[in-house]
């Protein structure tokens, strides 16, 4: 990076470098030795640094994001879309942290994962009503891998599946309302054929 | 009947008697006639004669001669022995067996040049064993004796288990003779009916039995038939039916009925267990060991009754006010079970595992255990013991450890422990010290040096404080004169409980004492902070009532600061003391109570009279108070069972010591194994701190998501269950 720091960059320029900077996927991980990931993480935080140069943009990221969504190709590969999901936290970090705050990574994830999470809205209402500190970055990785194993019932979920306290806390938290709701409906209904399947977040939404 | 044999003249020419030999039947007749014996019978038919015929080839005639006399022989025996009445059937059975025994003797005497030359070589049967079988089969399975035999023996061992008395020896030679005659003869025509006999009779019985007699009984009669069948096989039936009779009476007795024996109604093992019934336990534990599943049935029944009382016990509301005796029930408990299984049952390793895991089960059931067990030894430490020597002190720390063993959480135990050690040590309440240090080097060789070694730095502190005020009290002998005594314990921040609080206001004349100890301090150990404790001191003060009564009062420093207030004023509102002491609220509020609402201790006089201490009262030093003692002591700081609150504090205080431990382990474990998957992590964090603690695997998982996100870890690309560890 040389000293005379572009003033303004724009989002492209940001995801491009990004990408390029970045210890890419998971393939050539062994490659990659120890030394190039440590360089390329310091080239990310130079990068991430420049970001608040351009501070002034901030409350407008998620613009910004949603432009550059909008203009990538993120439906044929997976890989593409873990990129730019990774880019997203990358972006959306207040300098200097390792977290973001709750409610952007709310915002986030509504913008983002819209259409690719089932769970989407009864996640991010459980983490804005429980969730007191900032997300880390391994828990948000980890809500797109688990977007992808589970779908609206909840099938797929391990509970010895080494997810984040976060998600095991939501899985609980969904299982609790499910049973409840079940059980008053059929309360209510008398129904026999009440099964609690019928009613998994059937409701919710 | 005679017959004559004319021999080849060529041999047998030495012959004293000639060449004629003569084969008379008759001989054998008189062989089987008791009144004969001995030199009759060899003018009848000398050896020689059977030795000539052999030699001559006549052998087979010889043979088959002997067979046909002794079968006819038999026959006629047989006659005579359906012939005998009643009881006298046996009787006559076993007199002619021995007749016939004797007389087979002769025969073979006779007989024995046969025997050894022809018998081998033709492949017969030897005189021996002929005659053997053909008594068996001219006698004892002829129609009418076999089935008469066997009756008579089934119903002599009726009677006898009924209680009659029957010959004996008379059963022993039948049984002998039936063993004689070949072990298939004896299986055959006893034992198999004899067992299936006595199955029904037990099966009878013991049905009769569990009806109407309690579990004690119903075990008494079991034992005694058992052993009344081994002694009937010890006296008349073969060795070997032992082993087959007792698994008849024990299957028909015991296995059978053991889940209702042991859970009989008012009787049952429980019962057993609870009234200590030694004797009845080792007995039921001495039958049921004979049966498959008994011994497991006993456990089973032992340890759901042991988890059930003890979880009654731990949980149980009224238990939860008096740690002392809450512990004491618990050592009472695992004493009364010790002695149980070391006198019932045979100090079985399994049993007293079950007991072990019981013990385990129910005292963690309740989470206020450790707290309870170091209270329990602080009172025993501070008066319990007075008087007792020292093998018995051993004795109860020893019944303490085995309590502690027992303990998952061995880290909410030491920081009670801390606790209530430091509250002993300052308060001077130990009573003994050896019994103290006895009890941390126990703690110690369970635990490990890392868990004694503050409570260890205690020790020293104490000491060194002592050595501190005498060198003090020597520098300043001079300038002391009446001022009051002061007696500090330097304490060394981190191996004391203490709670960070600020200091309350000192009266002067106490202050300046403090000053020039803490000049005195800092002039030896230079770059030291002192910092004064007030909420853990105590203080002796001499006050004098109304008419010149004096009494000594044993207070707080607290409770010293607000009463010498009163040296200058007759009155001060609660404001006023607050303001004047600085003390916290809290504890300037309970101060008070202990000095203006407790009855017998009442220095002071609140107005308006209530229990509780409002904002706006007023004080007024007691004039009237009077008390029978001249020391009185006021409000004792002894260790007590925690509040809610406390007990919420404490607890936090633990989970906040776990963390990093958790994560010095899970660091550990990455540092030797580089990449290891989350459930392995969680399984091997368990075990290296089980010793201390069970943490939560909850925590665990926290603790591995803060690593990750200070990059001590981080989660494998490909594989998500992962975790690398980064150098």
């Amino acid at each position: 990076m040389g000293s005379s720091m572009p003033q303004w960059l724009d989002i492209f320029e940001i995801y491009a470098r990004y990408c390029s900077e970045r210890p890419d996927s998971s393939s050539d991980l062994d490659v990659v030795s120890r030394n190039d990931y440590a360089t390329s993480k310091e080239l990310l935080a130079v990068l991430s640094k420049s970001l608040e140069y351009s501070g002034q943009r901030r409350e407008a990221i998620f613009n910004d994001i949603y432009k550059l969504m909008s203009c990538l190709d993120l439906s044929v590969d997976s890989r593409n879309f873990n990129r730019f999901y990774d880019f997203v936290f990358f972006f959306c970090r207040e300098s200097g942290q390792k977290n973001i705050a709750v409610h952007r990574a709310i915002t986030a994830w509504r913008l983002v994962l819209n259409g690719r999470f089932r769970l989407l809205n009864q996640w991010c209402n459980f983490v804005q009503e429980y969730q007191r500190h900032n997300i880390s970055e391994d828990t948000w990785q980890q809500v797109l891998a688990f977007s992808r194993c589970v779908n609206e019932d909840l099938e797929g979920y391990d509970p010895k599946g080494a997810w984040p306290v976060l998600i095991d806390d939501f899985v609980e938290h969904m299982y609790s309302l499910v049973y409840m709701m079940f059980f008053s409906r059929c309360r209510i209904s008398r129904s026999k054929n009440c099964s609690t399947e019928d009613y998994i977040f059937g409701c919710a939404d | 009947m005679r017959s004559i044999i004319t021999t080849p003249a060529a041999s047998a020419s030495r012959n004293s008697i000639g060449n004629e030999l003569i084969w008379d039947q008759d001989w054998l007749v008189g062989c089987f006639c008791p009144s004969q014996s001995g030199p009759l019978w060899r003018i009848y038919f000398p050896p020689r004669n059977a030795y000539n015929m052999v030699l001559h080839k006549y052998g087979e005639k010889l043979y088959s001669g002997l067979v046909t006399t002794m079968t006819w022989h038999l026959k006629e025996i047989a006659k005579s022995i359906e012939a005998a009445q009643g009881g006298l059937f046996l009787e006559e059975l076993n007199r002619k067996w021995g007749d016939h025994n004797k007389a087979l003797q002769m025969i073979r005497d006779i007989l024995m040049y046969m025997d050894r030359t022809f018998v081998p070589s033709n492949h017969k049967t030897s005189v021996h064993e002929l005659g053997l079988n053909l008594w068996r089969d001219n006698i004892i399975h002829t129609h009418k004796i076999q089935t008469r035999l066997l009756d008579t023996l089934l119903d002599l061992i009726h009677r006898e288990r009924k209680g009659e008395v029957i010959n004996r020896g008379l059963m022993r030679n039948i049984t002998k003779m039936l063993m004689d005659l070949g072990s298939s003869v004896y299986q055959e025509d006893f034992e198999r009916p004899f067992l299936e006999v006595s199955a029904s009779f037990y099966s009878g019985e013991s049905q009769q039995f569990i009806e109407c007699c309690d579990c004690g009984d119903y075990l008494k009669k079991a034992e005694r038939r058992l052993n009344e069948e081994m002694e009937r096989v010890s006296h008349y039936l073969d060795a070997k039916s032992e082993a087959k009779i007792t698994s008849v009476v024990e299957k028909e007795m015991i296995a059978n009925h053991m889940q209702r024996l042991v859970h009989m109604e008012n009787s049952g093992l429980v019962n057993m267990l609870v009234d200590d019934k030694y004797e009845d336990l080792s007995r039921m534990y001495n039958l049921f060991r004979r049966v498959p599943e008994g011994l497991s049935t006993i456990r089973d029944v032992m340890t759901s009754h042991l988890r059930e009382t003890g979880k009654q016990l731990v949980i149980d509301p009224d238990r939860l006010r008096d740690p002392v005796d809450f512990v004491q029930r618990l050592l009472d408990m695992k004493d009364k079970h010790d002695k149980i299984i070391n006198v019932a049952f045979n100090n079985d390793k399994t049993f007293q595992n079950a007991l072990n895991s019981s013990f385990e089960y129910f005292i963690n059931l309740n989470n206020r255990s450790p707290e309870f067990i170091s209270l329990y030894v602080d009172d025993k430490l501070r008066k319990g013991l007075k008087g007792v020597t020292e093998e018995d002190v051993e004795v109860v720390l020893d019944k303490v450890m085995m309590l502690f063993r027992y303990l998952q959480e061995k880290d909410v135990f030491e920081k009670y422990y801390k606790q209530h050690l430091a509250k002993r040590l300052l308060s001077g309440k130990t009573v003994s010290d050896d019994a103290e240090r006895s009890m941390i080097v126990k703690l110690k060789t369970e635990c490990g040096y890392q868990f004694t070694s503050k409570l260890e730095g205690m020790f020293t502190d104490m000491r060194t404080s002592q050595d501190t005020m005498q060198g003090f009290y020597a520098s300043q002998y001079s300038e002391m004169g009446d001022g009051p005594t002061l007696a500090v314990q330097v304490l060394t921040t981190g191996s004391w409980p203490t709670q960070p609080s600020a200091p309350c206001n000192l009266p002067a004349e106490i202050l300046s004492v403090c000053e020039k100890f803490r000049a005195y301090y800092l002039g030896t150990h230079t770059g030291r902070r002192l910092t004064w404790q007030t909420n853990m001191g105590t203080a002796d003060i001499k006050a004098t009532f109304g008419k010149g009564l004096k009494h000594e009062l044993n207070v707080s420093t607290y409770q010293m600061c607000v009463l010498m207030l009163f040296n200058s004023a007759d009155c001060l509102s609660y404001k006023e003391i607050e303001q004047a002491t600085e003390i916290p609220a809290s504890d300037l509020k309970r101060c008070l109570q202990s000095l203006a609402c407790v009855k017998g201790k009442n220095v002071l006089r609140k107005e308006p009279m209530s229990k509780d201490i409002a904002e706006d009262d007023a004080f007024f030093f007691n004039d009237k108070f009077t008390s029978k003692f001249i020391k009185v002591k006021i409000g004792t700081v002894v260790a007590q069972k925690e509040s809610e609150p406390e007990k919420h504090e404490t607890r936090q205080r633990v989970e906040e010591d776990r963390k990093p431990q958790i994560e010095a382990a899970i660091v550990r474990i990455m540092k030797s194994r580089r990449v290891l998957d989350h459930n392995s992590i969680v399984t091997e964090v368990t075990t290296q701190l089980q010793s201390r603690f069970l943490p939560n695997p909850v925590v665990i998982k926290k603790r591995i998501e803060s690593l990750i996100e200070r990059e001590f870890l981080e989660r494998d690309k490909a594989d998500r269950k992962l975790y690398r560890y980064l150098a």
